[in-house]
């Protein structure tokens, strides 16, 4: 009995001590915890940087900061509850005999005690954050509250959230799911933000990343209430979007995928519906119309809805007998002329014009070559004069007459003529004059001999009632009056269509009846062919070649001529004519880097290489042993700066233009930062490539300008490339443009010579010196690739041109469905 | 006695001394009356001017040639005879043979006015005589005029059609004589004319003048007067580069410093006339692209310098009897138009920039290039005179130098030049191997500056590393025996060659001298091998005791003084001067 009393005498005695202590110690929590309680505004503590601490608020009002308590929560404490437990714990220790305290050496076999509740501990241990003395126990039942700080971030979080800070938010309650991943609270609010951030971001504007949150959000909790109305309406509005740009394949791959999500939507069926309606729509005005409309309107129709069953076999139908070949280019020519001027005329130009002479090849001058107009040609006086027999059997593709001498008469004058847009100077030098002693014949004479004579007919031939531009008014209107396989029928800015002359039943008729050229976003080529819209491309860029190689329905081709990349330079600028900053141009360029990462993405092959001048390797023009100038950009600063006291100038301004094609532009970019670097100042511009081509080849002005082509034959295509204005009118004195008058000289002395083997030897000596007068900047070469579908059948896998041998291709109906 | 005496001296020394003036007063006077009597008759040939015109229009477009025309014309004609009734006369009279210092210019004027000018009789006489009294005003004793009655060889032939017989056949003792055109130019008058010499039978280019108002055309046409007029010269003994000449009338007075006819800087053209035993004239022939340009002038005396592209354009070798004469000649704003053959296959020279120089001095400039058919054309700048025209191949190479005046037209005959395909081959490859010298030059003085900071920061493992890129460099020597192969190459195929031809110009060689001293001046190797030994010593054993290194020996020195970058003109090796120095002279290195 009296250890009892000791005992608890001495218990309290000891606790009322701790509580003095306690009191004593925590003067300085005291302050904070009375300011608190004084209403004073607590220092500001950004939760997401501090250190976790709880909040423990006492019955009188006492708050402590404090390390985290643990467990965490604290399991709930009611002193009536706890009391009851103890004195059945007592109870149960006194069945058993046993003093309180236990008797030292005594021992009792115990009795098992009596199963009593699970104990809460009355007493909390807690470290306080600052103070001398921080470790304390504090009675369960003086708790009034515990703040915890989880609860804290999450409070945080909540206000985060209100103020649309959603990043902020998702720290607060990343730290809670660190800490606690099962935190009473988190995974309601982390829906809630989810919900809130992909919303708002919807309603701004950007519904990619609100369509995403609210994705995850549907994966974390489908019957999220109000998600699934949010999600379609999201989704509906893409499709909208789309559907109305024509861009119906992106606009199923939206309803596909929201169908997926929210399948019974009433927004999402209404979408489907809608492309439904408009594919039915279309398939009904096919059914009333005739010929190409036919066929335009049902692959319209599928094109909006490959589902629509109703429309394929009629499309189908409609297809066989009117066979459309759909082709995406970079560029369209404008106008379409007999005269090729860029590389988008000589593409068209096949189709709808016949040339005098296919090639010079002996075949040709004996007119036993298909394609061409003249039966025959024969050259005398040494060169000076030659005879054309033209067959009789060609007519004009409106059938007015057949194509006669006066027809080949007015092309050759035009190009004679220097207000015509086919105005060639040397053409104009090297005439002496026309006659057409019959319908069918056709004499030219040359001011003196040339080289071989033939190659100057190697033209298409235009009708000689065309206006100006080349166009003839006929009862349906201007058209560009041809005699080739196909004819014009019509075009817009963005599409050009051509229709095969005769019937399908005409002996050698083509057997695609319509061709339909579509222009397409600078990179969307190959996008456009992946998805089926086109059946063949023009061009395919270097990087999409893996991608297309590994699509079995697709074929790739290469162009047999490599395409030179190379800068044209005009001397005109009197710092071009400078010889110390032509070379500092081409020093300043890394061509090998900018070529392997940017152009190929991969590494140089025989094919794909840089080049050393204007000519392709292998070529008879192509002088073995050139060196090309190395990269060295410290010497390309040095030699502006040489440049700039030569020129007697402070800075140096240079244009730099270059065509709209994906991979130039991002060689052309790099290369006018590399130029900027060496202390050039450049202002890029991006063109049209066929503008920026039929510019300069009138002979306009420029500094520096970035031109690709393809040189087949050097020693008549050495000048036009070298000087882009080669062939234009003198009034702007475009010769000068050549910054090297050396080069100029031997360029104009190639037009001179008449025999074969020192224009070679010419051309090549030619090309040993651009390498050290740098008329140009030479840059790469590249063998170019066109690709089409498996439905298309005839294109070769090596060809000199897109269309070669298009009389005899053919293509089977198909229309791209949307992948299950 | 004696004052007496001396008086009647000097009093015949006035009169000697006036005799000229007297002389030609009585001249003018004689005319006067002359052309009074002229002016009469001219009335009498208007119908004859009338049946002429018909027969003599084939070689006239003008509307005047038809019979209402030709009736117009003779009106006109009688205009101009009352407008000269004071003062011309069909046919002068001989003038006494006076020295030719103190000869006057006499001049036949004739005067063609277009209907549309819308000036009558007394308009156009008005016209004239204010021309008159203004050429009396300012030039004076000089010129004697003689203003036709008729409009001449207008009469019959557009003014661009004239050819100097038909003057000739009608100004005999005359010489020179003007032939001018007016017509209606905007709200003004517009003037045209021309001058023949008699002496060389030598028509002018035309020259035009504006009035912009009526108030002003004799103003304006006093001006053409003294644009068109071309003193002429006769050509003395030439001596220390240069020649005297005698002008015609220059001890004239002059009435006005405006109508002084010879300044310094004029420009004179010289002619040969060949003789005939009997002194007439055989022929006569400009001497080509030579010309004369007045240095200073003493009276009648000029001291001329001599512009030509010939050696010895004045030269007295020749087996006929000549005799030189010359004739003022004027720039005009009229383009300049030259064609150029090369030689020997007269193929047409396309391509070649056509530089020209100001003479005597002056900034060479571009001008134009030559198109496929050789040819080109140029607009001189207003206000330039003779100018020395270059045709250059390739970039420094001239093919051919000669002086032009602007606005004549060398008769449009081809100029043929040697297009030196082998010297222009050979300096495209010196300028090729200077390109790749001032590379190296550049790279070398980039790697003295590493070094020299790494020796700062005593970092000896990067200035070996240095030191190795500097090796793998090509040495001097390659660069020197490249130039000498070039050199013993083109002396070879120089010295083998059928023909004689020089491949090995003077340009040429200046461009090889110019490229031997920028190896000899920059591509030294001194400062590199002077580290080499500084870092052999560094990494050579250390040293018994007693010996110490031979650092101050070793202490690499900066850039020798004769590696400093100076531009090579002032190199030791430079050839003789040439006037035309290589483009690419000097390394013009910047600093890095």
């Amino acid at each position: 009995m009296r250890s009892r009393v000791f005992g608890s005498r001495s218990l309290a005695l000891i606790l009322s001590c701790l509580v003095v202590v306690v009191a004593a110690s925590s003067r300085r929590s005291f302050v904070w915890a009375r300011a608190a309680r004084q209403g004073v505004a607590a220092p500001k503590i950004d939760i997401l940087k501090t250190e976790p601490f709880d909040r423990i608020t006492l019955n009188d009002g006492t708050v402590f900061v404090i390390e985290p308590v643990m467990p965490r929560p604290l399991p709930a404490y009611d002193p009536a509850v706890e009391a009851e437990k103890e004195r059945k714990r007592k109870a149960g220790s006194k069945e058993l005999g046993l003093p309180e305290g236990g008797n030292v050496g005594v021992r009792t076999k115990k009795k098992a005690a009596p199963k009593i509740e699970d104990e809460v501990a009355a007493e909390l241990a807690i470290h306080l954050i600052e103070g001398e003395q921080r470790d304390f126990k504090i009675k369960r039942a003086d708790i009034k509250s515990v703040e915890y700080f989880e609860d804290m971030l999450l409070d945080e979080g909540d206000r985060l959230l209100r103020a649309q800070e959603y990043n902020k938010a998702f720290e607060c309650y990343l730290r809670v799911r660190t800490r606690n991943p099962r935190w009473k609270g988190l995974s309601t609010r982390v829906d809630e933000m989810l919900y809130k951030e992909g919303t708002i971001a919807l309603l701004d504007g950007d519904g990619e990343r609100g369509l995403r949150i609210l994705r995850e959000l549907k994966s974390r909790k489908p019957n999220y209430p109000g998600l699934d109305d949010a999600l379609a309406k999201a989704y509906v509005e893409r499709i909208d979007k789309a559907f109305d740009a024509d861009a119906y394949f992106l606009a199923r791959r939206f309803l596909h995928t929201i169908e997926e999500i929210v399948p019974s939507n009433p927004l999402v069926i209404a979408a489907r519906e809608r492309f439904v309606k408009l594919a039915r729509d279309l398939a009904t005005e096919a059914a009333k119309r005739q010929g190409g409309e036919k066929l335009d309107f049902y692959a319209e129709a599928l094109r909006v809805w490959p589902e629509y069953e109703s429309a394929v076999k009629p499309y189908e139908d409609a297809f066989r007998e009117l066979p459309t070949l759909d082709v995406a280019v970079d560029d369209l020519p404008r106008p379409i002329s007999p005269w090729l001027r860029t590389s988008a005329d000589a593409r068209v130009s096949r189709l709808i014009y016949l040339p005098l002479l296919a090639s010079i090849e002996q075949d040709s001058l004996d007119g036993k070559t298909p394609g061409q107009l003249a039966a025959s040609v024969k050259t005398g006086e040494l060169g000076k004069r030659l005879i054309i027999k033209l067959r009789n059997d060609i007519k004009w593709t409106d059938d007015s007459r057949v194509v006669g001498s006066i027809d080949v008469a007015r092309t050759f004058a035009d190009r004679f003529d220097p207000y015509s847009l086919g105005f060639q100077a040397r053409w104009a030098e090297l005439l002496d004059r026309i006659e057409t002693p019959a319908a069918d014949q056709i004499e030219i004479r040359f001011t003196r001999p040339t080289l071989r004579p033939e190659y100057h007919l190697l033209t298409p031939i235009g009708p000689a009632q065309a206006g100006h531009e080349g166009w003839v008014v006929t009862a349906n209107g201007r058209i560009p009056l041809g005699d080739g396989p196909y004819r014009w029928e019509s075009e817009t800015a963005e599409v050009v269509r051509f229709a095969a002359v005769g019937d399908s039943t005409t002996a050698n008729a083509p057997k695609i009846r319509r061709i339909r050229e579509a222009k397409f976003a600078p990179g969307a080529l190959v996008g456009a062919l992946a998805r089926g819209e086109v059946s063949l491309v023009e061009r395919v860029a270097h990087a999409d070649l893996p991608r297309l190689q590994a699509d079995s329905e697709i074929k790739i081709g290469a162009y047999k001529n490599p395409t030179m990349h190379w800068l044209a330079l005009d001397g005109r600028n009197p710092a071009l004519r400078n010889r110390t900053l032509r070379r500092a141009l081409a020093y300043a360029i890394d061509r090998k880097t900018i070529f392997e990462e940017t152009v190929l993405r991969a590494p140089m092959d025989e094919a794909n290489t840089l080049s050393d001048g204007a000519f392709p390797k292998g070529n008879y023009a192509d002088a073995p042993g050139v060196r090309p100038i190395d990269f060295d950009a410290l010497l390309a600063k040095s030699l502006v700066a040489g440049a700039r006291k030569e020129i007697e100038t402070t800075a140096i301004h240079l244009n730099f233009e270059y065509p709209m094609i994906p991979e130039v532009e991002a060689a052309a970019l790099k290369i006018v930062a590399a130029i900027k670097e060496a202390g050039i100042d450049v202002h890029a511009s991006a063109r049209p490539l066929s503008e920026l081509e039929a510019n300069l080849r009138s002979g306009r002005p420029f500094d520096i300008a970035y031109r690709t082509g393809r040189c087949v034959d050097p020693v008549f295509e050495a000048g036009p490339i070298l000087c882009p204005g080669y062939d234009a009118p003198a009034t702007l004195n475009p010769l000068a443009s050549l910054a090297s008058p050396r080069i100029l000289q031997m360029l104009l002395q190639v037009e001179q010579l008449v025999e074969w083997p020192a224009a070679r030897e010419l051309i090549q000596q030619l090309d040993r010196e651009v390498r050290d007068e740098l008329p140009i900047i030479p840059l790469w070469q590249t063998q170019d690739h066109y690709a089409w579908r498996s439905r298309l059948t005839g294109p070769a896998e090596t060809a000199d041109n897109l269309y070669q041998g298009i009389e005899t291709w053919e293509i089977a109906p198909w229309f791209a469905r949307d992948a299950k | 006695m004696v004052c007496a005496r001396r008086q009647m001296i000097a009093a015949a020394k006035i009169i000697v001394a006036s005799l000229p003036l007297f002389a030609g007063a009585i001249a003018i006077a004689e005319r006067a009356v002359a052309q009074s009597a002229g002016a009469k008759r001219s009335q009498t040939a208007a119908p004859k001017n009338q049946t002429a015109s018909p027969a003599g229009s084939a070689s006239k477009a003008d509307a005047s040639n038809t019979a209402t025309g030709a009736a117009a014309k003779s009106k006109k004609n009688a205009d101009v005879s009352q407008a000269a009734a004071a003062a011309s006369n069909d046919k002068a009279k001989p003038a006494p043979q006076l020295p030719y210092s103190i000869r006057p210019y006499r001049i036949r004027v004739w005067f063609d006015f277009a209907p549309d000018t819308r000036l009558d009789s007394l308009a156009r006489s008005r016209l004239i005589e204010h021309w008159l009294a203004l050429v009396r005003r300012f030039i004076g004793p000089p010129w004697e005029l003689d203003v036709a009655a008729d409009s001449g060889p207008l009469a019959e032939r557009t003014f661009d059609a004239i050819t100097p017989k038909n003057i000739a056949d009608m100004a005999p003792g005359y010489d020179k004589a003007f032939i001018i055109v007016v017509a209606r130019r905007g709200s003004g008058l517009g003037f045209r004319g021309r001058e023949y010499d008699a002496t060389t039978f030598r028509l002018s280019t035309p020259k035009d003048k504006h009035a912009p108002f009526i108030a002003d055309a004799p103003r304006a046409l006093f001006d053409l007067s003294l644009a068109v007029f071309e003193p002429s010269a006769e050509i003395g003994e030439s001596s220390q580069g240069g020649v005297t000449i005698t002008v015609q009338g220059g001890e004239l007075p002059v009435a006005s410093p405006i109508g002084a006819f010879v300044r310094g800087g004029a420009v004179f053209r010289p002619i040969r006339i060949y003789l005939k035993p009997d002194k007439s004239v055989l022929q006569v022939l400009d001497i080509p692209y030579s010309y004369l340009m007045v240095e200073s002038i003493d009276k009648a005396k000029a001291r001329c310098m001599i512009v030509s592209s010939q050696s010895d354009p004045l030269t007295k070798r020749s087996a006929k009897k000549t005799k030189l004469v010359a004739l003022g000649v004027k720039p005009t704003s009229n383009p300049i138009k030259l064609r150029f053959l090369t030689r020997p296959d007269r193929k047409p020279a396309a391509g070649y920039v056509l530089t020209a120089t100001p003479v005597p001095k002056g900034k060479t400039r571009p001008v134009g290039l030559t198109d496929r058919q050789g040819r080109v054309e140029f607009n001189p700048i207003p206000g330039q005179g003779l100018i020395k025209i270059d045709l250059m191949a390739g970039d420094s190479e001239p093919l051919i130098e000669f002086p032009v005046m602007p606005g004549e037209t060398h008769d449009g005959r081809p100029i043929l030049v040697d297009p030196k395909s082998q010297t222009v081959a050979l300096e495209t490859e010196i300028n090729a191997l200077r390109d790749d010298i001032i590379d190296q030059i550049i790279v070398r003085r980039r790697i003295e500056k590493f070094l020299k900071a790494r020796e700062a920061g005593n970092q000896w493992d990067e200035i070996e590393r240095l030191l190795e890129e500097f090796k793998r460099l090509p040495p001097k020597s390659s660069f020197a025996e490249r130039v000498a192969k070039l050199k013993d190459d083109a002396k070879k195929r120089q010295a083998e060659s059928k023909k004689p031809i020089a491949i090995l110009t003077k340009n040429a060689q200046g461009l090889i001298a110019d490229t031997e001293a920028m190896i000899e001046s920059y591509l030294i190797d001194d400062t590199f091998a002077a580290y080499t030994e500084a870092l052999e010593q560094r990494k050579a054993p250390a040293n018994p005791p007693g010996r110490s290194l031979a650092a101050p020996a070793a202490k690499p020195q900066s850039a020798a003084p004769a590696a400093k970058p100076q531009p090579a003109r002032s190199a030791p090796a430079q050839p003789q001067a040439k006037p035309s120095q290589p483009k690419n002279n000097a390394p013009t290195v910047a600093p890095f």
